[in-house]
């Protein structure tokens, strides 16, 4: 079942295409001044990318006055959100994992994986047993095939540096 | 507010464990033990450099007192300035982190340009391995018109016009009017070792006599000269590149010029430790190298991979090499670029 | 040639070379799963182990099974939580993840499997067949017609972009520029880099794949707060999924052949097979409206086609010792040190040897279809568990994945920003299989285009094999849309 699309998705939805075309424009203004042999596939597939967005900005457009067609044949993507699919529901899952890279980043893979998946499973409800096991294996996965079989550097986490510097 | 006692309660349980398993160390008994050693190689798995760097990595904690755990990091990109670039400025300096490098990062810090924060000169070296000199080749098809300047020119290449052997091309085309063209642009060994049997590239150059063997037996290739000061074992017969050029041997600024750009390939696969090693640990390093380039496996190894042309250079006589090809006056590098622009060949990196 | 075939095939007859290939197969299964540590790392840590094996028989039978049944293995991550497990798997997620979401998940694999292990059978039939053509056939190919190949795989933009091509056109090229990231060796240029060497070598494909297509459906599940399968009332499935793999056989067959040449050819990588095949499938068959939204053929097409072109991709490696990648030239370094000398000896007076590697590959390909076949069932219920149970677990594996590419945080970051750009893509359906085909595509696409000019200045046009191809890319075009019209028109006529 899909959703009626508002007026503000497609705003949001023109916004996003918007961004396509300066991404487009950046990548043309930076290539300018480079030999041609390392810019001439940005020049010519980047121009036509260029072309393509603007034509597509335009349709957007259109598209907040009227109705758009209802278009047929195959897609490979959804192309309303999903029920449930909500604003808040994104936000949260976002949360989640930009929490689980800071926490990467403060004490470093080992302790941080099996930490967010246990509590990542017990917030949303899972027993305790589960979440322990689940934790666990991971934390065992890592360091079995990270720690003992690849004999991976980590990066210093940057709690460690704060206390060993 | 028992639940929040229990996660805190159960954090501290994994924490715990976590110290338990991992972070307690045995009792010291050498220097590395219980260390890692990465080698961090500036180039992908599976070509000459990670072949000499793997085979380190197998033998040489044998000889490390302590015996560590070696791991090989292949860091490919930009020719070596990638890896160069973080190992001067990232890598440990307790000798757990060594470079295993090849030729073409000193060929780039050479060249020059605002990418390379990088100094080959300062590092500390352990050894390299010298595969032998390059072999440079031109298909038979082609041969007659190297020297035809009607003909349409003889087409040559490799990656970014940087590779020690491009030198010869270059001093060879001016000493013998050879009708030669550069093309630069390849991904790498394998894509070139394609284009030269299909007739794409007419003109190559390898160390590798495997390579070599193959393409002489196939009827592909005719050999020309090989670069380096003395001839390779494996291929006595051939001429150095100097000999060919006889008495339009390039002198003064030219031949400042030409040994920066070739003579890096002599010392071609270095391993390095950080600038900041301390002295006892370069030591230890050195006379395991030492020790490592004599076992009789590795040797077996080395002559399976590399033929029985290679050789192993002491740290010393590497380090000295080094300050040799890299010690250029701005009139050598003014004059190199000079020619990198008359040949078309791409210059520092921008 | 049939007494090499059966010399090799009683060489890796034996008790000890059968046990290398099970451990083999089984280790090539596990990191199958892990996304990011494919097979290069395995065969790299296997390395000095075997260094040390004198019988190139046994050599054969470990490294080769390792490498056989990575991409068998990679389907079970691309169609349950729509990670793509390997490079050769990528295309599976895009009919494969729907299917799971559909409660399909063990149709899905079935059908995966069996593809997989029928399309390692045929590609190495399809090269022993072409053992004579193939060497003046490798020879022939060049950087034009490799610009040409490329080329026609960025014409399947348009097949996969349904029905927004001009946003799937965008999207393909947005991928090409991602390529282009990174330092140029050709001019020395640093080409969209921002001075971060982090970004000289260029972004890393399984970056690109993990946060376009792992995270945004992550967060879809996430949001949603229910299991991957929205419905459970759909049956298991798993005998269907075999039927469905002979159903399609003509498709089965097709593929495997496409599989097998695009192997061979050294110049296009192992990460292009799954896409051609893909494309190939929506290009050709009818009834295309459910392509994308869970057709059990998306799944049969790439995997049949993924397994057989291991096979050919050791053609080049054997007959040359040109490998065509990077577990190919790990392999070769194995082989040398074991005193197997790759040249044109091993398609003559070591052919027997040749064949030894084929024997594995189907060999491999047998016991590792068993092993997923046997775990597919159990496997398949991970698409009816509660999210807050495999939504962690999917988003460690991502991370880990990603992390995998340079072992810096900087992976974590590029992961996060191509997350973003994925859910913003998914949201305002914006198709994302053509970016990511363009990131395949794009760096051969360049560095072939320019190799031809360079070389040839536009003589290149004029090549047989390019006029050939060339008039294949515009019928690989124009086709489809002719057949559409017929189609169309037919249904008009009867309505």
């Amino acid at each position: 079942m899909l959703m009626e699309e508002n007026t503000k998705g497609k705003i949001e939805k023109i916004l996003f295409t918007l961004f396509i075309t300066c991404v487009f424009i950046v990548a043309l203004k930076m290539s300018w001044n480079w030999p041609v042999r390392a810019a001439i596939i940005i020049w010519v597939l980047g121009g036509a990318g260029l072309v393509a967005t603007l034509y597509q900005l335009g349709t957007d457009f259109k598209s907040i006055f009227s109705e758009p067609a209802k278009v047929e044949g195959m897609a490979f993507e959804a192309p309303l959100p999903e029920v449930g699919d909500s604003r808040w529901g994104n936000l949260e899952i976002w949360s989640w994992l930009i929490g689980l890279f800071v926490v990467i980043l403060l004490v470093g893979f080992p302790i941080a994986v099996p930490l967010f998946v246990f509590a990542y499973a017990k917030f949303y409800g899972s027993r305790w047993i589960t979440a322990i096991i689940m934790s666990g294996v991971s934390w065992g996965f890592i360091y079995g095939v990270f720690e003992e079989t690849l004999h991976v550097r980590w990066p210093e986490p940057f709690l460690y540096r704060l206390f060993t510097s | 507010m028992t639940s929040i006692e229990k996660y805190i309660k159960l954090t501290l349980m994994v924490l715990f464990l976590w110290t338990l398993l991992g972070g307690t160390a045995p009792a010291d008994e050498g220097y590395y033990n219980g260390k890692t050693l990465r080698i961090i190689v500036t180039a992908s798995a599976g070509g000459g450099t990670d072949t000499a760097s793997r085979l380190i990595a197998r033998f040489l904690p044998k000889y490390l007192p302590g015996h560590p755990k070696a791991l090989v990091q292949n860091m490919p990109g930009g020719g070596g300035l990638l890896s160069n670039n973080y190992f001067y400025n990232k890598a440990r300096s307790d000798g757990t982190d060594l470079l295993g490098s090849s030729s073409s990062g000193i060929s780039n810090y050479n060249r020059g340009g605002p990418r390379v924060k990088f100094n080959p000169r300062e590092y500390k070296y352990i050894g390299a391995t010298n595969r032998g000199g390059s072999i440079l080749m031109i298909r038979k098809d082609a041969k007659a018109r190297l020297t035809d300047p009607n003909a349409k020119p003889v087409v040559g290449g490799d990656t970014d016009g940087t590779r020690s052997w491009v030198s010869m091309l270059v001093w060879g085309k001016d000493a013998f009017n050879w009708n030669y063209r550069h093309i630069v642009g390849y991904l790498g060994t394998s894509e070139m070792m394609l284009a030269l049997r299909q007739g794409e590239l007419e003109m190559w150059s390898t160390a590798n006599p495997w390579i070599i063997e193959d393409l002489l037996k196939d009827g592909v290739v005719e050999l020309i000269a090989q670069a380096g000061s003395k001839r390779r074992k494996d291929f006595a017969n051939l001429p150095t590149f100097f000999e060919l050029l006889g008495d339009k041997r390039p002198t003064g600024i030219s031949l400042q010029a030409y040994k920066a750009w070739a003579q890096p390939a002599e010392i071609d696969k270095p391993l390095a430790a950080h600038q900041d090693t301390p002295d006892n640990i370069l030591q230890m390093l050195r006379t395991a190298y030492a020790k490592m380039v004599v076992d009789k496996d590795y040797v077996k190894d080395a002559d399976k991979f590399f033929g029985s042309g290679w050789a192993a250079l002491d740290g010393k006589t590497t380090q000295r090499m080094v300050l040799e090809v890299t010690g250029l006056t701005q009139e050598v590098k003014d004059h190199t670029a000079m020619l990198r622009k008359r040949h078309g060949l791409p210059s520092g990196t921008r | 040639m049939i007494e090499a075939a059966i010399d090799g095939l009683l060489g890796i007859l034996t008790f000890q070379s059968l046990a290398m290939m099970t451990f083999g197969v089984l280790v090539g299964s596990v990191v199958g799963f892990l996304p990011g540590i494919g097979g290069p790392t395995t065969l790299a840590i296997m390395l000095p182990f075997v260094m040390t094996m004198t019988d190139p028989m046994m050599v054969i039978a470990l490294l080769v099974g390792i490498d056989a049944v990575g991409n068998t293995a990679s389907a079970f991550t691309s169609i349950l939580i729509s990670v793509p497990g390997g490079a050769g798997s990528q295309a599976t997620i895009i009919d494969g993840y729907p299917l799971a979401q559909k409660g399909q998940a063990a149709r899905a694999l079935s059908a995966s499997f069996m593809a997989s292990l029928i399309g390692g059978f045929i590609g190495p039939i399809v090269l022993i067949a072409s053992l004579p053509i193939l060497r003046p056939l490798v020879l022939s190919f060049g950087s034009p017609e490799f610009f040409v190949l490329t080329l026609w795989g960025l014409t399947m933009v348009a097949v996969l972009s349904g029905n927004t091509p001009v946003k799937g056109l965008a999207a393909g090229i947005i991928g090409v520029l991602i390529a282009t990231i990174g330092l140029d060796p050709k001019s020395g240029t640093g080409r969209y880099d921002f001075d971060a060497p982090y970004l000289w070598s260029g972004i890393s494909l399984i970056i690109v794949a993990l946060g376009i297509f792992g995270i945004p459906e992550v967060m879809a599940l996430a949001s949603r707060k229910t299991s991957i399968a929205k419905s459970q009332d759909l049956g298991e499935g798993f005998m269907e999924g075999i039927w469905d793999t002979f159903r399609h056989w003509w498709l089965v067959i097709r593929c495997s052949m496409i599989g097998a040449w695009v192997g061979f050819l050294p110049g296009l990588g192992s990460s292009v097979a799954d896409w051609f095949a893909y494309a190939h499938a929506v290009q050709t068959e009818k009834n295309k409206e459910n392509f994308g939204k869970g057709d059990i053929r998306g799944v049969i097409a790439p995997e049949a086609s993924n397994n057989s072109k291991e096979a050919g991709s050791y053609i080049p490696t054997l007959a040359f010792g040109i490998p065509g990648g990077t577990s190919t030239a790990l392999i070769l370094t194995a082989f040398i040190a074991v005193g197997i000398r790759p040249g044109p000896q091993m398609l003559t007076t070591q052919l027997n040897l040749t064949f030894a590697v084929i024997w594995t590959l189907v060999i491999a390909n047998i016991l590792a279809v068993a092993i997923c076949m046997a775990l597919t069932k159990p496997l398949a219920k991970a698409c009816f568990l509660p999210f807050y149970t495999v939504v962690p677990v999917i988003a460690v594996f991502v991370f880990i994945g990603a992390f995998a590419a340079h072992f810096t945080n900087y992976d974590l970051v590029a992961l996060l920003i191509f997350s973003l750009l994925g859910f913003m893509m998914r949201r305002h359906g914006w198709p994302r299989p053509p970016l990511l085909l363009g990131v395949v595509l794009g760096t051969k696409m360049e560095t072939y285009l320019w190799l031809s000019y360079a070389r040839y200045g536009l003589e290149w046009l004029w090549r047989p094999w390019v006029i050939l191809l060339l008039g294949l890319v515009v019928l690989s075009l124009v086709m489809p849309i002719i057949k559409e019209r017929r189609e169309r028109r037919q249904k008009v006529a009867t309505a």
